[in-house]
C-alpha cells in the first residue's frame, strides 16, 4: 500500500479533487470499490458531499453574516407580560445569560458566577465573575443578580423552580462580587435549575423584554421584527470566547419544508430543527450537511394507573407491562423518525445520569412475553385481534402532546395491536386541545416529549412523579418513589442525585411499568459545508450558537 | 339603486352580530381552555393550579355570563374597540393593523393576476372552442384547479427559488410577493377562465349575438361589445367571492411563504384559543365578503340592464 499513501495524502491535504482521485487511483491499478473503501477508511464520506469535509484546516471568516432560519419566533408568542424573555428559542442564553452554564454534556460550567458553594444548611454563595459588561457597556455587579432574583423575582419574572423557595429578602448582596442565596424552602438543586435561561441575569432596574435588550451574552439584539426576523451581532466586550461569526441574522420560517427549501435555494447557511425525513435528503444534496445534537427530548408514554372507570386499566401491571413490551423501539425510531432518534431507554437524556445511567436497564421488545402476561391476567385474545375480560375489552385511549406525529401514533398503535390491545388514537390538533384531553382525565396513555433544560439529574422523574409536586396525582408511584425523590432532592454531590435519579428511573421504567420511554429526539441542524455548528446541544434552550462558525472559501 | 344600496348595508349589521355570535358558541364549545393557557404562559413553574387558572378567568372576563361577554363585544365593537388579545396583550384593532397590510398587498396582487390572466384565458378558449389552444387551456385549468394549494406551492419554491434561483423561498419583500400571489391566485386564475368560457359560449349563442354578427360586426367586436358583459356576471361572482378570501387571509399560503398577514395571525389566534382576536379576525372577514356581495350585486345592476328594468 505504499503507491495509494501519496494518492490518499494528496487528496485528503485538499490539492486533488474527489474525481482526480478516482482518475488516478484507477490509473494505478486500484478498482472503484477499493478506491472509495480507501476514501471511507480514510473518514470521508463515498457518497455526494453528505459531510462537511473537514478534511482540510479551514480558517473561520470573523467577519461572516450566518443567515439562520428558525421555525416558531417565541418571544411574541409568549406574550408581553410577566414572562416576556428574549431568551426564547433560538435565542436561548446567547443574549441574557446566568449564572452558571450547562454544557452539552450537562455539566455545570461557571457562566457570570465563577465558582459556587454550599455554606450549610442551605445558603448558596455565588463569586462573581469580575471585568463582565453588559451590552450597554455598564459593569455587572452583585446588584444586577440581587435585581433578578431578589426584587425582580416577585414580578413572577423568573424561574418558577427556584424563586417559589426564595423569599422577599433571600438573595443578599455580600460584597460587589458575591452574592448569597437563601432560600425559604431548602433548595439543594438550585445551582442546577439556575442554568435555565429563564434564569438569566438583567441589568439593575430592567427586564427581558426592556428595549433595547441589553444582556452580558456573546451576542447583542441589532435589530428585532415580531415573526419575521431578529439580528444578532457579536458582543466584541464578552468575556468569554466570543462568536467567531460577526453577525447572525434569524429569519422565522414557520414551515419545515420552507426552511429546508430556503437551505437548498441559498437564501440561508443554517436552518434549525429540519424534520427526521429530511436529513436524507439534505445529506445526499452536494454542498450541505447535517449536525445532530445528542437525544435530549425523550418520547415517554406515562401510563395513567389511577384513571377511572372506563380508564382504570392502567391500575393492572400486567397492561403496563404488556404496553411497554409490545414496542419495538427500534423499528419505531426507523419507521418515525428515518433512523434519526434513538431506541427510547430513560427519561432523559443518558449524560445526565454519568455512571448510573446503566442502572436502568432497557425494555425488551418481546410480544411472546407481552402475550403470556396478559393471558395470565385473564385477558383473553378474541376473534379480532382484541383481547377481551368478562365482556371488557382491552381498549386504551392514547393522547399525545400536538408535536407528535400521526405516524408516530399509528405505529405505536400497531405494536399495541400485535398483542392484543387497542389503543385508540386522540391526536390533538394544538396544545389547548392536549390539555383538554389531559385535564378531563379521559385517557389511558399519554405521550409527552419532555425536553431536559436543567442540569438537576432528578429533575424530570420529580417534576413528574413525586406526590408534593401538583399535578403528578395521575402518576405519583407512592412512598418507595417518594423516598428516592428525597434523596435526590437532598443530595449534597451529583453522583448521589444521579444515583437516586437513576433509581427512581428504573422503578418507573422496569418494575412499575408506568414510564414507557419510547425514543430520544435529537436536535437536527441543516447547513452549508461551509458551515459548522462543533457543539450541539441536545437541550433546546441552552444552545450556545458561539460554536457556530462559517469558514472562508 | 340608493336605496337598495342602503338596504343591503343596514342588512350587513345584524349578520354581522350572528356571526359574532355564532363564532362565540362555538368557541364555548370548542376544546381547549383559554384561561389555562392565558395562566401557563404567566406560570413561572410550568404547572398552573385550578387558583391560577380561576384567577385567569376572572381576569380575561371569561367568568360572566356568556350574554355579558356578547354584549361587551358588542358595545366595544360599537366604539372600535375588538378587545385585547389573550396572548399578545395588544388591542385586537392593533393586531389586526399590523397584519393587514401584509395580506391586502398579497390579496391585490393575487386579485390583479386572476383578473388579468383568467378573462382572456377564459375568452381565448371559448371562441377558439374546440382547437388544440382550447383543449390544452381547459386541461392545464383543470389540472391546476385540482392542485392542492401547499402543493402548488412547494412546486412554486422548488422551481423558482431552490431550482433557478430567481426568486427568494420566503418572507415580506416585492420580489418575495409573486410566489405566494401566484400560488393563491392559480386557483383562482382556473375557476374563473373555465367559467368564463362556458358563460361565454353560452352568450355567443344567444340570438342578439347572432343578429350583432348578421349587422357585420367581427367576431372581436362581438365579443368586446355585446357578449364579454353579460358573460362576467358568473365571473364577477367568483371575483367577489376570491377577494373575500384573499382578504380575509390565507393560513396555509401565508404560514408556508411566511408571510406576516392574516392568516398567520389567525393561525396563531386559533392554535392559543386567543378568543378576542378570532372574534375579531371574524368579523373583519364577514364584513369583507358582505361588503364584496355588495358590491358583486350593484356591478350585475351596471352591468345587466335586464335587472335595472326588472326592478321597475
Amino acid at each position: 500500500m505504499n503507491e495509494p499513501e501519496p494518492l490518499l495524502r494528496g487528496y485528503l491535504s485538499g490539492a486533488m479533487s474527489r474525481r482526480a482521485f478516482f482518475a488516478k487511483a484507477l490509473a494505478l491499478g486500484i478498482s472503484a470499490p477499493s478506491a472509495a473503501a480507501l476514501l471511507a477508511a480514510c473518514g470521508t464520506s463515498s457518497g455526494p458531499a453528505s459531510a462537511p469535509a473537514p478534511t482540510r484546516a479551514r480558517t473561520a471568516d470573523l467577519q461572516a453574516i450566518i443567515r439562520m432560519a428558525a421555525g416558531e419566533d417565541q418571544w411574541p408568542v409568549q406574550g408581553t407580560g410577566a414572562k416576556s424573555t428574549t431568551f426564547a428559542y433560538p435565542l436561548n442564553v446567547n443574549v441574557y445569560e446566568p449564572l452558571i452554564y450547562l454544557a452539552s454534556d450537562f455539566r455545570l460550567q461557571p457562566g457570570l458566577a465563577l465558582s459556587w458553594e454550599l455554606i450549610p444548611p442551605s445558603t448558596w454563595r455565588f463569586h462573581l465573575r469580575q471585568g463582565v459588561k453588559f451590552h450597554d457597556g455598564s459593569a455587572m455587579t452583585a446588584d444586577d443578580v440581587v435585581w433578578t432574583w431578589g426584587k425582580r423575582q416577585h414580578l413572577g419574572k423568573t424561574l418558577g423552580t427556584v424563586s417559589s423557595t426564595l423569599g422577599p429578602n433571600s438573595v443578599r448582596k455580600v460584597d460587589d462580587f458575591t452574592v448569597d442565596f437563601v432560600p425559604v424552602i431548602p433548595n439543594l438543586r438550585l445551582p442546577e435549575q439556575i442554568v435555565h435561561p429563564e434564569g438569566a441575569i438583567v441589568p439593575n432596574g430592567k427586564n427581558f423584554d426592556s428595549s433595547p435588550p441589553v444582556g452580558s451574552g456573546p451576542f447583542q439584539v441589532v435589530s428585532y421584527t415580531p415573526n419575521q426576523s431578529v439580528t444578532l451581532n457579536r458582543f466584541e466586550q464578552y468575556w468569554g470566547t466570543k462568536p467567531s461569526a460577526h453577525q447572525m441574522a434569524i429569519r422565522f420560517l414557520s414551515d419545515d419544508q420552507t426552511r429546508v427549501q430556503a437551505l437548498q435555494s441559498g437564501q440561508v447557511d443554517f436552518v434549525l430543527d429540519i424534520p427526521p425525513q429530511s436529513v436524507a435528503t439534505v445529506k445526499n444534496t452536494r454542498g450541505f450537511h447535517v449536525v445532530s445534537a445528542k437525544a435530549g427530548e425523550n418520547q415517554l408514554i406515562y401510563i395513567d394507573k389511577k384513571g377511572n372507570k372506563p380508564h382504570d386499566l392502567g391500575a393492572e401491571i400486567a397492561v403496563r407491562q404488556a404496553v411497554s413490551m409490545s414496542i419495538d423501539r427500534n423499528a419505531y425510531v426507523s419507521t418515525a423518525f428515518d433512523g434519526n432518534a434513538d431506541p427510547g431507554r430513560l427519561m432523559a437524556p443518558a449524560a445526565i445520569l454519568g455512571p448510573y445511567a446503566n442502572l436502568v436497564a432497557p425494555v425488551p421488545h418481546d410480544p411472546q412475553k407481552a402475550g403470556q402476561v396478559l393471558d395470565a391476567a385473564g385477558w383473553k385474545m378474541g376473534a379480532n385481534g382484541i383481547r377481551t375480560r368478562g365482556g371488557r375489552t382491552l381498549s386504551l385511549d392514547l393522547i399525545g402532546w400536538a408535536a407528535v406525529t400521526p405516524l408516530s401514533f399509528q405505529f405505536l398503535q400497531s405494536e399495541m395491536k400485535q398483542v392484543g390491545i387497542q389503543a385508540n388514537i386522540m391526536a390533538a390538533a394544538d396544545t389547548p386541545t392536549y390539555n383538554n384531553y389531559y385535564k378531563s382525565g379521559a385517557f389511558d396513555l399519554d405521550l409527552e416529549i419532555p425536553n431536559q433544560n436543567d442540569g438537576n439529574p432528578a429533575f424530570l422523574p420529580v417534576l413528574r412523579m413525586y406526590s408534593k409536586n401538583p399535578g403528578t396525582a395521575d402518576f405519583a408511584p407512592g412512598t418507595a418513589f417518594d423516598q428516592l425523590a428525597v434523596t435526590a432532592l437532598d443530595a449534597t454531590t451529583v453522583g448521589a442525585v444521579q444515583q437516586a435519579s437513576a433509581q427512581m428511573q428504573q422503578m418507573l421504567i422496569n418494575q412499575d411499568y408506568i414510564v414507557v420511554p419510547v425514543a430520544g429526539v435529537r436536535r437536527l441542524y441543516a447547513m452549508i459545508s461551509q458551515v459548522n455548528l462543533s457543539d450541539p446541544h441536545p437541550s433546546q434552550t441552552n444552545q450556545l450558537w458561539t460554536s457556530l462558525v462559517k469558514y472562508t472559501t | 339603486m340608493g336605496r337598495y344600496a342602503l338596504r343591503r348595508v343596514l342588512v350587513i349589521v345584524p349578520t354581522l352580530l350572528m356571526l359574532v355570535l355564532a363564532i362565540m358558541i362555538l368557541e364555548a364549545l370548542a376544546p381547549g381552555d383559554p384561561a389555562e393557557q392565558f395562566a401557563r404562559l404567566h406560570s413561572t413553574t410550568g404547572q398552573v393550579t385550578n387558583a391560577d387558572v380561576a384567577r385567569a378567568r376572572h381576569e380575561l372576563g371569561l367568568d360572566r355570563p356568556f350574554v355579558a361577554q356578547y354584549v361587551s363585544w358588542v358595545e366595544g365593537a360599537v366604539h372600535g374597540d375588538l378587545g385585547q388579545s389573550f396572548t399578545l396583550e395588544k388591542p385586537v384593532v392593533f393586531e389586526i393593523d399590523n397584519h393587514f397590510v401584509a395580506t391586502a398587498e398579497l390579496a391585490a396582487v393575487a386579485m390583479i393576476l386572476t383578473v388579468l390572466l383568467a378573462v382572456p384565458l377564459g375568452v381565448v378558449a371559448a371562441v377558439r372552442r374546440g382547437t388544440l389552444v382550447d383543449h390544452v387551456l381547459r386541461v392545464g385549468s383543470l389540472v391546476v384547479a385540482s392542485l392542492p394549494g401547499f402543493f402548488l406551492a412547494y412546486l412554486l419554491i422548488e422551481i423558482f427559488a431552490t431550482r433557478l434561483h430567481l426568486l427568494p423561498v420566503a418572507g415580506r419583500s416585492t420580489a418575495g410577493l409573486v410566489l405566494p400571489a401566484v400560488s393563491l391566485a392559480a386557483g383562482g386564475i382556473a375557476t374563473a377562465s373555465r367559467l368564463m368560457r362556458a358563460s361565454l359560449l353560452e352568450v355567443m349563442g344567444e340570438d342578439y349575438i347572432r343578429t350583432a354578427r348578421a349587422k357585420g360586426l367581427t367576431v372581436s367586436q362581438v365579443v368586446r361589445r355585446h357578449a364579454l358583459p353579460g358573460a362576467s356576471l358568473p365571473v364577477i361572482t367568483v371575483f367577489g367571492t376570491l377577494l373575500g378570501y384573499l382578504l380575509a387571509g390565507s393560513v396555509i399560503v401565508e404560514t408556508i411563504f411566511a408571510w406576516p398577514g392574516l392568516g398567520q395571525l389567525f393561525e396563531q389566534a386559533v392554535t392559543q384559543r386567543d378568543y378576542p382576536t378570532i372574534e375579531g379576525l371574524v368579523a373583519l372577514a364577514g364584513t369583507a365578503f358582505l361588503l364584496l356581495n355588495l358590491g358583486v350585486d350593484l356591478a350585475y345592476r351596471l352591468l345587466d340592464p335586464r335587472i335595472r328594468l326588472a326592478e321597475r
